[in-house]
């Protein structure tokens, strides 16, 4: 491509048209050019209230009702007020198609840069990544979550909000601990059970040998399992997922409990991946921003004025941070702020 | 790809949330908020206000790493001064504590911080308060009513027939009983006049000719509109409630009461106002102050301007019941009314006052409030005049009720005492 193409748009401010011309041209970019391979997207523009609320409810369009819910937006919401912290300029949700919002407030070429940051790197690392399409579920997680929301609200009715709100408290605090970290192993399906089994018969005859059996101090009884290995066993011990092992094998739990403890557990597994994947997922992001954007001002579809604002934004928040900041508690290894 | 405009979607989708939070914290918040009476200024008392509270209670129990303690190694880029072999010392205790004050998400850890709507305060403020003899007052004047719709009646005034039901009634009632409709009796009188034209005197046109008769008959015999299809709409008068309420406040302003009385006095007014706002549709206030002679005043001078002279009470009660004549007729209002005091009145006054007070004012006020307020100590039982004066009242009176007020802090548990859900309950 050469750089005789017409300027996108001109001037800050944001219409719907020139979203829609710049969506078509990044789409040409990110298609030819980095090959990224991804969810269809639906761009949504919000207001910095509806930021708030979505911040609240975990950046999730829906969510069930929850007092920490309630608690967070009331925090976010002071800290805002204050002045002491700005809002994120989007959030982009791990689905299918790709929900991505946009702010109202955001200048053309901020929404420029968020649409290529969210709608395009963000939306590739998550069509993408293994970690990602291990443990999540794009298409069904709107669903998932209204599915959720309601069940949720017909126990508060049922079951009485007091219980409820019982229940997610203590769900929410092994929410960290409810998580399947590895992959379990499959079920084997009939035919390589068959096959396993035939191969350890024939090993054994392979290696039978008379002797043993004369050996003193044998009962001839098979050494079975001992009774504590025997529970372990049967509680299918060991179970690193707290949540799931309760949700199962908890023997007091009502059946609308487990299904409560199933939800958080399965939100939890949901957003395992976006704390694992963090740097990576961002990174990811920043990259296909960086590029597009300087593609795009090399085809001149974008002003001098547009590239110095997203420069300015770019390196307002992607750098490395001083080993000495104050913002590495302890546990925290490395840090990068996205736009 | 799609561009959707979510911002005019509906407001308040954590409103839910809120509302919970709000109920689980609601001890923490509502010690706040009643603490706010003695604190907080008197313009501001009806507004939001951000809220502090301690937020134990209110944390979520997690399991994770410790954010100090233990032995940690970190691999952390960049450097200022250290050459390869120095060592770096290690922070002293309780430095993650001070690496998350200056984080920009951190912050607060100790106290929670919020902002309360108007709603949401005034709600937390006054709950399980009720004021009294509220229901009394909408049962008892039935002479201001309503009319409301009540369904339907087979009588009543043609200006209140209900077309839609009677010809609802009509439809139905003709077709059970199988009136024929106009276009039938048409058709047939065609095929009459058809048959006779065509073939005169034959069996059919005689079949024919006997069937119109039938019909006709029974069209006549079988009303379009019959009496018992009639229905009028019904309307029932309903008491309407009183839903304006006027409060006087009554205050002396003489030599006698300090600043702080008057401020004292200015809070419970304050408390009253809020109360009565939130129950009535219309609330009016009536500020009357006296000394040796009442005036009705505004809010301004009521409280801030100064005034010396005597102490005659029943002068104010004087100037309340002919403001109640001519403006707040009791049929139409509900009459609040608080007085404050130091309990001053001049020796050949208390008569006048009681009398007042019994005859003219207690029959027409749902509540009226005695405040007490004053410095000195009445641990020797040493009583004041206009108190001993109303309490021979109060004895034989329910709506009159009184209460001694000594610093700002006991204001708002008198009010509630006055105020409580159980006296209404009882009264």
């Amino acid at each position: 491509m050469t750089a005789t193409c017409e300027l996108l748009y001109s001037g800050a401010d944001w219409t719907f048209e020139a979203i829609d011309r710049v969506y078509a041209a990044i789409d040409e970019i990110a298609k030819s050019e980095l090959k990224l391979d991804l969810y269809p997207t639906q761009i949504e523009v919000i207001t910095s209230e509806q930021m708030l609320d979505a911040y609240a409810s975990i950046g999730m369009p829906l969510m069930y009702r929850h007092w920490s819910f309630g608690k967070r937006l009331l925090q976010d919401e002071a800290l805002y007020r204050r002045g002491a912290r700005g809002l994120a300029y989007e959030i982009v949700i791990n689905s299918n198609p790709c929900i991505c919002y946009i702010m109202e407030e955001n200048t053309m070429t901020m929404q420029t840069l968020v649409i290529a940051h969210a709608a395009f790197g963000h939306n590739h690392f998550f069509k993408n990544n293994h970690l990602f399409q291990q443990w999540t579920d794009a298409s069904g997680i709107i669903d998932y979550l209204a599915f959720a929301r309601r069940f949720i609200a017909d126990c508060e009715v049922q079951h009485g909000s007091a219980a409820v709100e019982r229940v997610l408290d203590a769900a929410h605090s092994l929410m960290g601990q409810g998580v399947h970290r590895y992959p379990k192993a499959r079920p084997l399906d009939l035919k390589r059970e068959r096959q396993r089994e035939l191969n350890r018969r024939r090993h054994e005859e392979e290696n039978y040998n008379e002797l043993w059996r004369t050996i003193p101090g044998q009962t001839g009884v098979p050494r079975g399992l001992d009774t504590l290995a025997k529970r372990r066993q049967a509680l299918n011990l060991p179970e690193e997922n707290l949540l799931y092992f309760l949700e199962k094998r908890a023997p007091k739990l009502q059946p609308w409990q487990r299904e409560i403890l199933r939800i958080v557990r399965m939100l939890a597994q949901y957003f395992y991946p976006q704390r694992q994947t963090k740097m990576m997922n961002e990174g990811a992001a920043t990259y296909t921003h960086y590029w597009i954007m300087n593609r795009l001002y090399e085809q001149g579809r974008i002003t001098d004025g547009a590239m110095l604002e997203f420069l300015h934004a770019h390196t307002s928040v992607v750098f490395q941070p001083e080993f000495d900041d104050p913002r590495y508690p302890a546990s925290t290894p490395m840090r990068s702020a996205s736009p | 790809m799609y561009i959707i405009d979510r911002r005019l979607n509906p407001k308040g989708k954590n409103i839910g949330n809120r509302q919970r939070f709000i109920r689980r914290a609601r001890a923490e918040i509502s010690k706040v908020v009643q603490e706010a009476s003695s604190r907080r200024n008197v313009a501001d008392i009806g507004q939001g206000d951000r809220v502090v509270i301690p937020s134990h209670g209110l944390k979520e129990p997690l399991f994770r790493k410790a954010h100090s303690g233990g032995t940690r190694s970190h691999v952390l880029p960049g450097n200022k001064e250290y050459v390869p072999g120095d060592k770096l010392p290690r922070p002293p205790e309780g430095g993650g504590r001070g690496g998350r004050e200056g984080s920009p998400d951190g912050g607060g850890d100790d106290e929670f911080q919020f902002v309360l709507s108007r709603q949401e305060f005034v709600d937390l403020f006054l709950e399980d308060l009720e004021l009294p003899e509220l229901v009394k007052k909408q049962v008892k004047h039935t002479d201001s009513t309503a009319l409301t719709r009540a369904g339907f009646t087979v009588s009543g005034s043609p200006s209140n027939l209900n077309i839609l039901r009677t010809m609802r009634n009509s439809l139905s009632r003709r077709i059970a009983l199988k009136r024929p409709r106009p276009h039938e009796i048409q058709a047939l009188r065609e095929e009459i006049e058809r048959l006779r034209a065509e073939e005169a005197g034959s069996e059919r046109l005689q079949e024919a000719e006997n069937k119109l008769d039938l019909l006709l008959r029974r069209s006549k015999l079988i009303p379009f509109i019959d009496p018992i299809d009639v229905r009028y709409n019904r309307f029932e008068a309903v008491p309407k409630p009183v839903t304006q309420a006027v409060m006087f406040c009554l205050m002396d302003v003489s030599g006698s009461m300090t600043e702080s009385m008057k401020d004292l006095a200015k809070r419970f007014f304050m408390l009253l106002y809020l109360f009565l706002e939130r129950r009535y549709r219309h609330v009016e206030l009536v500020f009357i102050r006296h000394t040796h002679e009442a005036k009705e005043v505004d809010e301004q001078t009521f409280f801030y301007s100064t005034e010396t002279g005597g102490t005659v009470v029943s002068t104010a009660l004087e100037q309340m019941r002919q403001i109640l004549q001519s403006r707040y007729s009791p049929a139409d209002w509900n009459i609040y009314a608080a007085q404050a005091s130091d309990g001053d009145n001049t020796a050949g006054d208390n008569e006048r006052t009681a009398d007042l007070l019994a005859n003219a004012i207690l029959p027409v006020c749902q509540y009226f409030a005695y405040l007490e307020v004053g410095e000195h100590d009445d641990r020797f039982g040493r009583e004041t005049a206009l108190w001993r004066t109303y309490k021979l009242i109060a004895d034989l009176n329910d709506t009159l009720a009184m209460r001694r007020v000594r610093s700002r802090s006991d204001i708002y548990p008198v009010f509630r005492e006055l105020f409580a859900r159980s006296r209404s309950a009882a009264a």
